[in-house]
């Protein structure tokens, strides 16, 4: 072994300590989604994707309860409830039982003079009194006043009622003996808050089998329950991608390993060749972990592909090795093809290297450093460790004869002008339904799990979230009374029918200032008993009837500030938590509207109000102008892609009709690809595009030795064996990727693919000589 | 034989081999469902104890099969409740209050709604699901009780009671736990 030798062996050995030391300290691996999901572009963005990631909506889970009559079903509901209460594990379980509510209903009830935007002076002078105790007559007449008449002595003014009509909203779930049903009475519904946040996976996932474990305790005959909810989404979808992980990764190796078995024909080459992509690999990652922190899962899965690109370039090396030529000289020799095919692939890698979703960055980083050391082993390491002997049962041809494909190969361009011709005619009738504007396609979660999801969603009547009014504040007072200046607008709108309804945080909390104005309104004892003495001459309520009134408004003019935790442990606090949030840049109040029908209506009034502190986010309209913006992204960078390989191309090659002839079959095979995917029902998205550069690169590489120039019979057939076996570990890795239950890496498998497979025929179809 | 057979049907049993003059539920249920449409007048008073003096009003009642029920209050102030499917819409033009609720959100009103509606329908599963059901007397003077199920609802309503003639409804007591009472009398319009 040479000097050079040794001290590139040396270096090689110390990079290989230096990662795994790295790797064992800091490595950390995630299944956190938001990496694939489009970063935030606003700061009410911002807002969101915090509240989605740690707010109260991550810790909901919903239970369905079904397979039993509907009294059966209750009675599971109202035990599972109170099993769960007592378990610790979940800050609220509300299942619609009254008496669950009920401490929630007296709270409300006791305050509902400080929170009745109905409690003004007027509602309480003489003329007042008796307008509403009118209304209360005509209440008491009416079959839905059978409530009424429990409050109606200590709440003749209506306040409580005029609270519950805006707590409760237009979607209530229905109740069926006592708790909340399907309106088919076939389910029991539950709502529970997690204590542990949404983002803990470990903890939601333990909250949903302590729910299992208590059902099944208390389950009746045949009864089944059935969980969703963000936190049980996060917990799928991190075992769908720990799977494809360990899976992606074994099939890929084994794959290639049986592949370069047939090929070779004796287990050193093998081992050998396993070593450069080993070394990629540990590489890469430990970029990764350097740049990025933790590791994503996906990350891992895709070092699929990584290992189905490393393990070509040795057997390149080797299959180019002559009998009897040292290997550092074939190295040096392949050494200019191999370093474009690396750099191309690297091009093809950059699309993602440099895109904004952090996922998409950790692939193409973990590509490009795990390329680039795998070329650099192969070309400096392999050949010094590999013994003289070790290529002695080599394939040194294909042991097929590939007969019908050099006649094919006369009339080749015509075929490929042909295939293009009709992929440009499958894309063009296409064209209005390219692309999958739906990023939620790209969650690991499974189907069924969504579906479930939206069904119980529907069944618990909670409103789907598009149109939010943000208002942001320096202070918690701040935001609150400005919240409340929106009152009028809002009310404004409900009546003209521009929206349905509209919720905000100081119906439960109050602003101070709006506490202090309602406490005003009210009178003090004596002057409130002659009014209302006043008011009841007429009217026929026995005398005495509103004594409680009188005693619980006096105890409601001495009452101290009403806060925040008042409503601890009832459904309110996580209402409150969720629509009044403290961010980094201050507070932020949210108003979410319901059924909006008019939204340039609404606009028009938002902006003659003028306050800038008042925002109106349309999520639908914001997620399509990110989906719009990423895509421009892509190919912005799908672009810049393809201009680097044809620069590099052209580089190497330093011959216009080459590069031309080198890029035409790879530039093909993406069209072919993308016509393929189209036909099969398929829409775009960005991660196709992505992995459609990467096809480009790779597929550049097969075109490359393709033309190299062969100087006879006998490399030529060297030349057809490496790109097949090259062209086999690749379509091994790709099938690895395509049996994934991730869809990003799905998408990636078989784009790769169908790439995979056009590049080397058309390579093949477009070559220079007969290979 | 025949004496015990009437007897079980008076204290409300019924059995299918019934005497041909004995009067089931069944049979009542049926002669209301083949009533496609009803109109007619009603009188409501409703003794409160916290009110002196009754509360009476009058207004029409409008059923159509197999789920409408209308309650027009014309006298003294003007509303209507719309009973359809499972909603509920209260329309007071004086108040300005148009609300529209579920009904199941409402289980008290639900069961007192079901127990007009459903009686007209002739619908016996739906009465069942909300009462325990005694009927007493014969095709041309009959009084069906209906006592709720849910105990949130008995808290509340204590006891319904029907009375009619053949397939008419002609008066509805509604006798709450607490002790107020509301009679309403119907008087049919012939259509």
């Amino acid at each position: 072994m040479t000097r050079s030798a040794r001290v590139t062996l040396a270096l090689w050995i110390a990079l290989l300590l230096a990662c795994g030391g790295w790797l064992f300290r800091h490595l950390s691996v995630s299944t956190d989604l938001s990496g694939f999901l489009p970063p935030a572009a606003t700061p009410a963005q911002e807002v969101l994707v915090d509240q989605l990631r740690a707010g109260v909506a991550a810790r909901l889970m919903l239970m369905g309860i079904e397979g039993a009559d509907s009294a059966a079903l209750a009675d599971a509901s109202r035990r599972l409830a109170q099993s769960l209460e007592a378990s610790g594990a979940f800050e609220a379980v509300a299942n619609g039982d009254p008496s669950r509510q009920s401490h929630e209903g007296e709270l409300l009830f006791a305050l509902r003079y400080v929170l009745s935007p109905g409690v003004q002076t007027q509602r309480f002078s003489a003329q007042g009194l008796r307008t509403a105790l009118q209304e209360e007559l005509e209440l008491l007449a009416s079959p839905l006043g059978l409530l009424t008449r429990r409050t109606l002595p200590a709440d003749p003014t209506g306040e409580f009622r005029r609270i519950a009509a805006q707590l409760g909203g237009a979607a209530v779930p229905a109740l069926g003996h006592g708790v909340w049903q399907s309106a088919d009475g076939k389910r029991a519904l539950l709502v529970a808050q997690t204590r542990a946040p949404g983002f803990d996976i470990n903890a939601q996932a333990r909250a949903a089998a302590l729910v299992h474990a208590r059902f099944a305790e208390l389950a009746p005959a045949g009864a089944s329950l059935r969980l969703a909810g963000p936190g049980l989404a996060a917990a799928a979808a991190r075992a769908t991608i720990d799977a494809d992980a360990q899976r992606a990764t074994l099939f890929s190796l084994a794959g290639v390993l049986l592949i370069l078995a047939a090929v070779y024909r004796s287990p050193w080459p093998v081992v050998l060749s396993a070593l450069p992509a080993a070394s990629g690999m540990l590489a890469g990652v430990t970029a990764v972990s350097v740049l990025f922190g933790p590791v994503h899962g996906i990350t891992l899965a895709f070092g699929a592909i990584l290992v189905g690109e490393a393990v070509d370039y040795p057997t390149y090396l080797y299959a180019h090795a002559t009998r009897g030529e040292p290997l550092t000289r074939t190295a040096a020799r392949i050494w200019p093809t191999l370093a474009l095919a690396i750099l191309t692939t690297a091009c093809g890698a950059l699309a993602m290297l440099l895109s904004s979703f952090r996922g998409l960055a950790q692939l193409g980083t973990l590509l490009i450093v795990g390329i680039g050391v795998s070329g650099l082993v192969v070309w400096r390491v392999l050949p010094a460790l590999t013994p003289a002997h070790a290529l002695q049962g080599k394939l040194r041809g294909l042991p097929l004869a590939v007969g019908t494909l050099p006649r094919l190969r006369d009339r080749g361009p015509w075929l490929v002008a042909l295939a293009v011709l009709g992929a440009a005619l499958v894309i063009a009738a296409h064209r209005d339904h390219l692309w999958d504007d739906d990023l939620a396609n790209l969650s690991p979660v499974p189907p069924e799990l969504k579906a479930l999801d939206s069904e119980l969603r529907g069944q618990l009547g909670a409103p789907d979230l598009r149109h939010l009014l943000a208002v942001r504040a320096a202070t918690r007072e701040a935001a609150l009374q400005a919240s409340e200046r929106l009152v009028p607008l809002l009310e404004r709108a409900v009546a003209a029918g521009w929206i349905g309804a509209y919720d905000m945080a100081a119906r439960y909390l109050p602003s101070r200032h709006a506490q202090d104005q309602r406490r005003a309104a009210l009178p003090e004892a004596a002057t409130l008993a002659a009014r209302l003495q006043q008011a009841t001459q007429e009217l026929p309520f026995r005398p005495g009837v509103f004594a409680p009134f009188l005693a619980d408004v006096e105890r409601a003019r001495r009452a101290a500030w009403l806060d925040a935790d008042t409503w601890e442990g009832t459904a309110i606090a996580p209402r409150l938590e969720s629509l009044l949030t403290q961010g980094a840049q201050g507070w932020v109040a949210l108003v979410p509207l319901a059924a909006v029908r008019d939204v340039e209506a609404l606009d028009a009034a938002l902006h003659a109000l003028g306050d800038d502190a008042v925002l109106h986010i349309d999520l639908k309209r914001e997620a399509d102008a990110l989906v719009a913006s990423y895509r421009l992204e892509s190919l912005r960078l799908f672009a810049l892609g393809l201009a680097c390989i044809a620069v590099l191309v052209f580089a190497g090659l330093r011959d216009g009709k080459a590069t031309l002839r080198v890029l035409a079959p790879a530039l093909a095979a993406a069209l072919l690809t993308v016509a393929t995917l189209l036909a099969a029902g398929s829409r775009l998205t960005i991660v196709h595009l992505m992995a459609l550069l990467l096809v480009i690169g790779v597929g550049l590489n097969y075109a490359l030795f393709f033309n190299r120039r062969a100087a006879d019979d006998a490399e030529r057939a060297l030349t057809r064996l490496t790109i097949l076996a090259a062209s086999l570990t690749s379509l091994c890795a790709a099938l690895a990727l395509s049996t994934c239950g991730t869809p990003v890496l799905r998408a990636i498998g078989v784009t790769v693919i169908c790439g995979t497979l056009y590049a080397f025929l058309l390579s093949a179809l477009l070559a220079r000589k007969p290979v | 034989m025949r004496r015990i057979a009437v007897a079980l049907v008076l204290t409300g049993f019924c059995l299918p081999c019934a005497a041909e003059e004995a009067f089931s539920l069944p049979a009542l249920m049926q002669g209301l469902a083949e009533v496609p449409a009803a109109e007619a007048r009603f009188t409501e008073v409703r003794r409160m104890q916290m009110l002196r003096v009754p509360l009476e009003v009058q207004g029409t009642l409008r059923y159509v099969r197999p789920d409408r029920l209308e309650r027009h209050v014309q006298s003294p102030y003007e509303e209507t409740i719309l009973i359809e499917g499972n909603r509920v819409s209260v329309d007071n033009p004086a108040r300005g209050e148009h609300r529209s609720y579920a009904l199941a959100s409402l289980p008290a009103a639900y069961a007192m709604v079901e127990s007009l509606r459903a009686t007209l329908a002739g619908d016996l599963a739906a009465l069942e699901r909300h009462y325990y059901l005694k009927l007493t007397g014969g095709r041309e003077a009959w009084t069906l009780s209906l006592t709720p199920r849910d105990p949130g609802v008995a808290d509340m309503l204590a006891e319904v009671r029907l009375q009619g003639s053949a397939a008419r409804i002609m008066r509805i007591e509604f006798n709450e736990a607490a002790g107020d009472r509301t009679i309403m009398t119907i008087r049919e319009v012939k259509p």
